[in-house]
C-alpha cells in the first residue's frame, strides 16, 4: 500500500515537473530529409524587429551567413539581397507579410526563404551586475510548396558583469561601461549558431543526411519558431 | 542540455580561434562578419575598401589552405568592386561564384545582365 502511494506520488511529481521534450532532427524536421524537398539554397528576407534596438537587424544579418554556410547551405549573398530590398523600400519583415513564399523562387531562384523575428534585444544594468539578452525566432519555408521546413526559437543571455574591484560603487560603474561597450557581433553569432545547430546538415556538409538521430531539438522552441 | 550545447560551441570557437582558422564547415571566413557589419554601420569609401580587402584576403587564404572559397564571398566581392567602379573585376568575381556555387546562377545572371 505504501509502495503504491509512493508510486502515485512519484508519477504526480514527474507530471507536475513538465520536463522539456527533446526531439531528434529527423522527428522534428522530416521534410529536410526528403530528397524531393530538402533545400540547398536559402534567401534571407528582412527581419521583423519587435525590439527597440535598431542595430539588432544589422548584427543578425552580418553574422547569419557563416553558421548557415558551415551547416551545409548556400545562403544567397546577404549584402546583395539586403540592398535589393532596401532599394525597394523594404526595411522590416512586417512589410512582407502575406507575400507567398513561392515569390522568392521567381525573384531569387532560392529553394527556401528564411524569416527571422527579433523578439528580444535587451541590455540590462543591475546593481549586482549586467547582462545582454537576445531572443530570435527562425522559420525556413520551402519556395516550391510553401511548407515549413525548419523552425527554432533561440535565446541567449550574456553576463556583462565587470570583475569585482572590491569597491561596490566602482563595480556598478565598470559593469555599466562593460555592458555599453560590449561587442555584440559574437553574441549575434552565438544566437544564430545555437539555432542552426538544431538544423539538419545541408548538401555541402559531409554529414548531410546522416544526422537524423541527433537528439538536439527542443520541441517547445521548434513550435515557438514556427508560430512567430 | 542547452547549457552543454552552448558550452560546446564556445569551446569549439575557442579551439578554432586558437590554433586553426578553418570553420566547422571547412571554410576560412577571416573577418567576414566584422567587415560586413562595419560597412553597414559606416558606408564610406574607406570602409568599402576595407571590405574589399577583407573579402580578397578570404579568397587568398582559402587558396593557401587548399579550401573551397566560402559561399557568397566572390559574389559580395563582385558587388563591392562594382561600387568601386571596377566593373571587369566585378564580373570576373560574379562568374567565379556562379561556377563554384551553381545555386547562385539564376540570381547572379540577372545581376550580371543588368551591368
Amino acid at each position: 500500500m505504501t509502495k503504491f502511494a509512493l508510486g502515485i506520488f512519484i508519477v504526480a511529481l514527474l507530471a507536475g515537473c513538465a520536463s522539456p521534450v527533446w526531439e531528434t532532427k529527423g522527428e522534428a524536421f522530416p521534410k529536410m530529409y526528403d530528397a524531393s524537398r530538402n533545400p540547398v539554397s536559402i534567401v534571407v528576407v528582412p527581419a521583423v524587429n519587435k525590439t527597440t534596438a535598431a542595430d539588432a537587424t544589422d548584427l543578425i544579418y552580418s553574422t547569419l551567413t557563416v553558421p548557415f554556410a558551415d551547416n551545409g547551405y548556400y545562403v544567397m549573398p546577404m549584402s546583395i539581397v539586403a540592398e535589393i530590398f532596401q532599394n525597394e523600400g523594404i526595411v522590416d519583415g512586417e512589410q512582407l507579410k502575406g507575400i507567398p513564399a513561392e515569390t522568392y523562387k521567381d525573384s531569387f531562384g532560392a529553394d527556401s526563404v528564411l524569416f527571422i523575428t527579433i523578439n528580444k534585444w535587451e541590455t540590462n544594468y543591475l546593481i549586482v551586475g549586467g547582462n545582454v539578452t537576445v531572443g530570435i525566432s527562425y522559420l525556413l519555408v520551402s519556395t516550391a510548396t510553401g511548407e515549413s521546413l525548419w523552425s527554432y526559437d533561440e535565446m541567449v543571455v550574456v553576463d556583462t558583469t565587470a570583475n569585482s574591484s572590491g569597491n561596490p560603487l566602482v563595480d556598478i560603474i565598470s559593469t555599466a561601461i562593460q555592458t555599453a561597450v560590449q561587442d555584440y557581433i559574437p553574441i549575434a553569432y552565438q544566437v544564430n549558431s545555437l539555432a542552426v545547430s538544431t538544423m539538419p546538415y545541408g548538401n555541402y556538409h559531409p554529414n548531410n543526411n546522416m544526422d537524423s538521430d541527433a537528439l538536439v531539438v527542443l520541441q517547445s522552441a521548434r513550435i515557438k519558431g514556427e508560430d512567430q | 542540455m542547452r547549457i552543454c550545447r552552448a558550452f560546446l560551441i564556445v569551446l569549439s570557437m575557442a579551439i578554432l580561434g586558437g590554433c586553426s582558422t578553418v570553420s566547422s564547415g571547412g571554410y576560412y571566413w577571416g573577418d567576414y562578419s566584422t567587415s560586413y557589419y562595419d560597412l553597414l554601420k559606416n558606408p564610406t569609401s574607406e570602409q568599402l575598401a576595407k571590405r574589399v580587402d577583407s573579402l580578397q584576403r578570404i579568397v587568398k587564404q582559402s587558396g593557401t589552405l587548399g579550401l573551397r572559397v566560402p559561399p557568397t564571398i566572390h559574389a559580395e566581392l563582385g558587388q563591392a568592386l562594382m561600387k568601386q567602379g571596377l566593373k571587369d573585376q566585378a564580373l570576373t568575381n560574379f562568374r567565379k561564384e556562379i561556377t563554384l556555387y551553381p545555386e547562385s546562377a539564376v540570381f547572379l545572371h540577372r545581376i550580371v545582365d543588368d551591368l
